[in-house]
């Protein structure tokens, strides 16, 4: 631009894109070498260059420059777009294994407060058999007070077990574990229910919650 | 290329366009993934949250219910055998309704208690409850959780059990060993706070 001998169309038609092209590839040069970052040249281009004709090409760096601002943009609206999406998706495959998770929990912890020895360790005796009781009784106590140690570490191995972090981890179950291939295409609420329920399903065995449930069922029947 | 100045910088600038675009769809489309898959794990753990608790009153109550049938049964019907002795190996431990068998009976004659345990099952009751995050689903969670959470206490405090987990919690130490098993503050706090 400040190039004081325009006197011809060429010339004229040179300075006005000066600053704009001056920094372009050699015409012919139709490829962009976007891991070139405009450092090593080819060698072309440095002769160029020093034939003081054309400078270094920007246009890869140019070219990164609008890509990346542009990236970041589409990043920024579209991920605000679709996190409640997902989390509605989310929220409810986690309350659902919350829920059954949370069960077998207070399951476990109805039992081993039902051994608790607090309120009186064994339902009432009955009469007539006051004599013999008193041992049965003591031994009664004793395989009581085991039963309830190990419900008690069968409680703490689910606590442990079916934390949140642990249930979606999918380390309790070995095949689980890796991310399998097509694991990779599901969605992410999809393929942590799969882990959480693998975790949770075992446990609700365990302690057998359909009988519960079939149990409160009757008894709900027969309540009225 | 017969072209003017003024076409070439439209070219320029188009191509800087093109460039933005063709950044633009791609964190769009990356944005979107990135977008859905933060909200969900966020979701899944918001839910699981929430709901693990509801579950865990729904199980007590279970277990309630099936010993305030047991001892309704019992009182009927004393002449029955007692199996205690006979399941209570520890070997083969037995983790269904059954195990309430051995439990201590319920305190009997109280429709209160099993007017609150009815009321407790209808609120945490998991069919009748709404795991969609729509406002009223989740209105209505938290209100029945709150409404569950008193019933538990009052059923938990006729029965004479503990209200919280410390002692039974896998991490805890040797809580049992504080005070003289009475639960009384007095007793607590004599040990803690040194006059």
């Amino acid at each position: 631009m400040t190039s004081t001998h325009s006197d011809g169309q060429t010339i004229v038609h040179q300075d006005t894109l000066d600053d704009i092209f001056g920094s372009s590839p050699p015409r012919g040069d139709g490829i962009i070498n976007d891991q070139d970052g405009g450092q090593g040249l080819p060698r072309e281009q440095q002769q160029a260059a020093l034939s003081g004709n054309v400078e270094p090409s920007d246009l890869p760096s140019l070219r990164r420059q609008h890509v990346t601002a542009g990236y970041r943009d589409g990043v920024a609206e579209s991920k605000g777009q679709h996190i409640q999406a997902g989390f509605d998706a989310g929220y409810a495959v986690g309350a659902r294994l919350g829920m059954r998770a949370g069960t077998v929990i207070g399951i476990l912890e109805g039992i081993v407060r039902g051994y608790d020895g607090k309120n009186g360790t064994i339902r009432k005796q009955q009469p007539g058999t006051a004599g013999e009781s008193t041992a049965t009784t003591e031994a009664a106590k004793k395989t009581r007070q085991e039963k309830r140690e190990e419900i008690l570490r069968r409680y703490r191995a689910a606590v442990r077990e079916l934390d949140m972090h642990a249930v979606f981890a999918g380390s309790d179950t070995p095949t689980a574990a890796p991310l399998q291939g097509d694991e990779k295409s599901e969605k992410p609420e999809v393929q942590l229910g799969a882990r959480g329920d693998a975790v949770v399903a075992k446990w609700e065995t365990q302690v057998n919650v359909p009988l519960w449930e079939a149990n409160m069922d009757t008894l709900e029947m027969t309540k009225e | 290329m017969s072209t003017t100045a003024q076409d070439l910088l439209d070219g320029l600038l188009d191509l800087e366009e093109d460039f933005y675009q063709e950044g633009y769809d791609l964190g769009a489309a990356d944005g979107a993934q990135a977008g859905y898959t933060e909200g969900s794990v966020f979701g899944v753990e918001k839910g699981f949250e929430k709901f693990v608790e509801l579950g865990r009153l729904y199980g007590k109550a279970l277990v309630w219910t099936q010993r305030l049938a047991d001892s309704t049964r019992k009182e009927k019907s004393s002449t029955s055998q007692q199996p205690e002795s006979g399941t209570s190996d520890v070997g083969d431990l037995v983790l269904d309704p059954s195990t309430c068998e051995s439990m201590s009976g319920l305190p009997q004659s109280s429709s209160r208690l099993a007017k609150n345990l009815a009321l407790l099952l209808e609120l945490v009751d998991p069919a009748s409850l709404g795991m969609e995050n729509t406002e009223e689903a989740v209105n209505d969670a938290d209100e029945r959780f709150k409404g569950a959470v008193i019933k538990a206490k009052l059923i938990q405090r006729v029965l004479g059990e503990r209200e919280d987990t410390a002692d039974i919690h896998p991490d805890a130490k040797e809580i049992q060993a504080l005070g003289d098993g009475t639960g009384s503050i007095e007793d607590i706090s004599s040990l803690k706070i040194r006059h």
